[in-house]
């Protein structure tokens, strides 16, 4: 077939319109794309959603910049904030009556496993938005995962780093202590020379000496259960507990109070310049250890790593607050959206190195701890963090594990404060809680 | 007939409120008490155990025994400390005169107060960094300088009875007071014409006198006390192990945390059980047979 020249150009000058057109819909479509994968024409404009949320400075520096995700969709939010200590009690009332509202949700991540009837596993769309897990650390993946569903993203989470006073170790010639029991040494100098000892705590309220002993368990090789049997009254969990139990009784290391204390109580020790030590979620250091009503300054607070109880290395213990959708919610894709955007590490970012009107430390995007920007401006705790993050552990994924953990506090707490022997304490409440565990 | 009427029209305001507000929840946590409901599984209660829950209570769970035995511990210690201090403060104040009069309105605040309030401020004064009364009592008594208040046993019941001795005590002194003020002044003059000391006229004129007055705020703070959950959520958390983990907070515990409605229902049952029981005395004591009509 012959091809003449007036074929040719003609050909050529389809070729080179169609191009045209397909180029002039892919810089339209270009200019019309919003980001984190929020849906371009705002097809939910003037939904308005509600967020169930605790008291942090986390989530006001959200709200402070929700108009920029109204803009981008035409959504409004309306955050409804709750004090931590009833956030469990307010979900469960709105599991028990079946609300529409909230849409969205924000719970702590072992409460999850108990509560997930009530969110929407948002796999598919994180799928179809490409939103992966992959920029959370594992503790925090995990934590929003359960029987193989996601279903939540996590939006704030929790390291455990050990706060010292770096001032105090400097003068009287000391290292940061890397073990317990280096610890037990450096606190016993400090506590002689200084008056004041470990901000530690073992109340059983609110069951934060459970983290604390976990720690000593993980590291001595010890482990809560295996293969759905309740083992935390092996010899090394004794061990673990004897131990803990020794700082406070025999030691003497810990600084007044440590038998009636929760962690609140242990960061407020250390920021009013009571304590030398702190062991607890990295959120205590921007608000109780440092800040407008404590005594310190960013120059006289050290962190490291919690110290290993076995060996050089210690496993942590993480945590986070998953935001999940309310399966009753009648807005469940709009309230998408606002999960996309709220989890994005961008605002995460900004919220941690702008400081003018809140001094927000949480982040969990692997890229904003180890960013130097957001180092830069917090002291380099996030770095600190990261490397805790990378061999953290999460809570057991049980229905029942808030109330073995309660159970475990309880003994704990007799341990220490009753003289219970720290063997027959664990026994019992690995009978009660087996018997929990079997009950499902 | 109109008047027959009426009377059931003019009354069931009053029967309505108190269906809504007390007969259907206590007849609703009743039945719930024989269902399983645990809120990790389902929304709303499941299967009907019967006694599942009661057996469980009583015979499978050392935890609920031990509450039983810390409740009837605080109501002891907080019903008979309060009515003590409230009639120490009556025995102050039960005289006429504008001051008494400003001081018996004073009396009312602590009443007034919220108990989580109340809590809350508690734990901070007992806080042995800077806590004042801690601060106070270390003053007072070099001996408890090192005392953890809330920190052993024996003091966290101590100081939840203080607590709660503080909210009630003046609140009850003023119904004491009233009946001080009522007691014949005939018969008080008549002990001191007789010789009798202050003493002997307090033990043989006043106290028989005041008893039936004492013997309905024994009874009232009685019942109060058994509900007893605030403090204990705020001062101590049940704490030291479960040594001041009441009846009710065991049963929010289990509610919330353990999220097990049929058995903290069941739980609450046996404390509304308990409560009857001392209701039925308390009525007895107001209304002795023969003067109920």
């Amino acid at each position: 077939m012959r091809t003449t020249r007036r074929t040719l150009m003609g050909t050529l000058l389809t070729g080179a319109v169609a191009a045209g057109l397909v180029c002039g819909a892919t810089l339209a479509n270009a200019a019309d794309a919003l980001p984190y994968g929020l849906k371009a024409g705002k097809p939910y404009a003037g939904t308005k959603l509600t967020y169930l949320a605790p008291v942090a400075g986390q989530y006001e520096g959200h709200e402070a910049r929700l108009k920029e995700f109204t803009d981008l969709t035409g959504i409004e939010v309306e955050f409804e904030f709750i004090p931590f200590r009833n956030l469990l009690e307010k979900i469960l009332a709105i599991k028990v009556a079946g609300d529409a509202e909230p849409d969205l949700i924000n719970y702590k991540d072992d409460w999850g496993p108990g509560l997930k009837d009530l969110f929407v596993p948002i796999d598919e769309m994180m799928a179809a938005d490409k939103v992966t897990l992959d920029r959370y650390y594992p503790a925090h993946q995990l934590g929003v995962t359960y029987d193989g569903m996601i279903y939540g993203l996590p939006l704030r989470g929790h390291a455990q780093l050990m706060f010292y006073r770096k001032d105090l170790l400097e003068k009287h010639g000391l290292s940061v202590p890397k073990t317990w029991n280096e610890l037990a040494e450096v606190a016993k100098v400090i506590k002689d020379k200084e008056g004041i000892g470990i901000g530690m705590y073992y109340s059983p309220k609110a069951a934060q000496n459970v983290a604390v002993w976990m720690n000593i368990l993980w590291s001595n090789g010890g482990e809560l259960f295996r293969d759905g049997k309740v083992t935390f009254n092996t010899p090394e969990a004794v061990e673990a507990l004897k131990y803990y139990v020794a700082l406070e009784n025999d030691m003497k290391v810990n600084s007044e109070g440590a038998k009636s204390f929760e962690q609140y109580d242990g960061s407020l020790s250390m920021g009013a310049g009571q304590s030398a030590f702190f062991m607890g979620w990295w959120w205590h250091y921007g608000s109780r250890i440092l800040g407008k009503n404590t005594t310190l300054t960013p120059e006289q607070v050290g962190f490291a790593p919690l110290p290993a109880f076995r060996g050089d290395e210690s496993t942590t213990f993480a945590m986070s607050m998953p935001t999940a959708i309310n399966v009753n919610s009648d807005k469940q894709e709009a309230a998408w959206e606002f999960l996309k955007w709220v989890s994005n590490p961008d605002l995460e970012k900004r919220n941690v190195i702008e400081k003018e009107k809140r001094n927000v430390i949480v982040a969990l995007h692997r890229k904003n701890l180890m960013d130097e920007e957001v180092n830069a401006a917090n002291q380099g705790l996030q770095m600190a963090a990261a490397g805790s993050l990378e061999s953290s552990r999460i809570f057991p994924q049980l229905a029942v594990w808030p109330e073995v953990m309660q159970v475990l506090a309880n003994a704990i707490s007799d341990a220490v404060s009753n003289g219970a022997d720290p063997k027959e304490a664990l026994d019992a409440a690995a009978e009660q809680a087996q018997k929990l565990v079997d009950r499902g | 007939m109109r008047d027959r009427h009426l009377k059931y029209l003019l009354m069931m305001p009053a029967l309505l409120l108190v269906t809504a507000t007390v007969i259907y929840p206590l007849g609703y946590a009743g039945i719930i008490s024989f269902m399983d409901w645990r809120l990790s599984r389902s929304r709303v209660p499941t299967d009907f155990v019967f006694l599942d829950n009661f057996w469980r209570a009583f015979f499978d769970d050392p935890s609920f025994l031990n509450s039983l035995g810390v409740t009837i511990t605080f109501v002891a210690g907080s019903a008979g400390g309060a009515v003590l201090f409230g009639l120490l403060i009556a025995l102050l104040l039960a005289r006429r005169g504008r001051g008494y009069s400003i001081a018996r309105t004073v009396l009312v605040l602590p009443f007034a107060m919220s108990p989580a309030l109340q809590g809350t401020s508690f734990r901070f004064f007992l806080n042995p960094e800077f806590g004042i009364f801690d601060a106070v009592l270390d003053t007072l008594f070099p001996f408890l300088a090192h005392v953890d208040w809330l920190g052993s046993s024996g003091w966290a019941m101590t100081w939840l009875i203080l607590t709660d001795m503080w909210h009630w005590g003046p609140f009850l002194s003023l119904m004491l007071i009233g009946g001080l003020l009522s007691i014949p002044s005939d018969t008080l003059e008549a002990a001191r014409v007789d010789g009798a000391s202050a003493w002997t006229s307090f033990w043989t004129v006043v106290l028989p006198q005041l008893m039936p007055v004492l013997a309905i705020a024994f009874v009232l703070k009685t019942i109060f006390s058994f509900k007893m959950f605030d403090y204990v959520y705020l001062l101590t958390g049940g704490g030291p192990g479960e040594s001041t983990s009441t009846m009710t907070y065991y049963a929010f515990r289990m509610g919330f945390t353990a999220y097990d409605m049929g058995y903290a229902s069941a739980i609450a049952f046996v404390l509304a059980l308990l409560l009857v029981v001392v209701s039925a005395v308390y009525f007895r004591l107001l209304f002795p047979r023969g003067e109920a009509g």
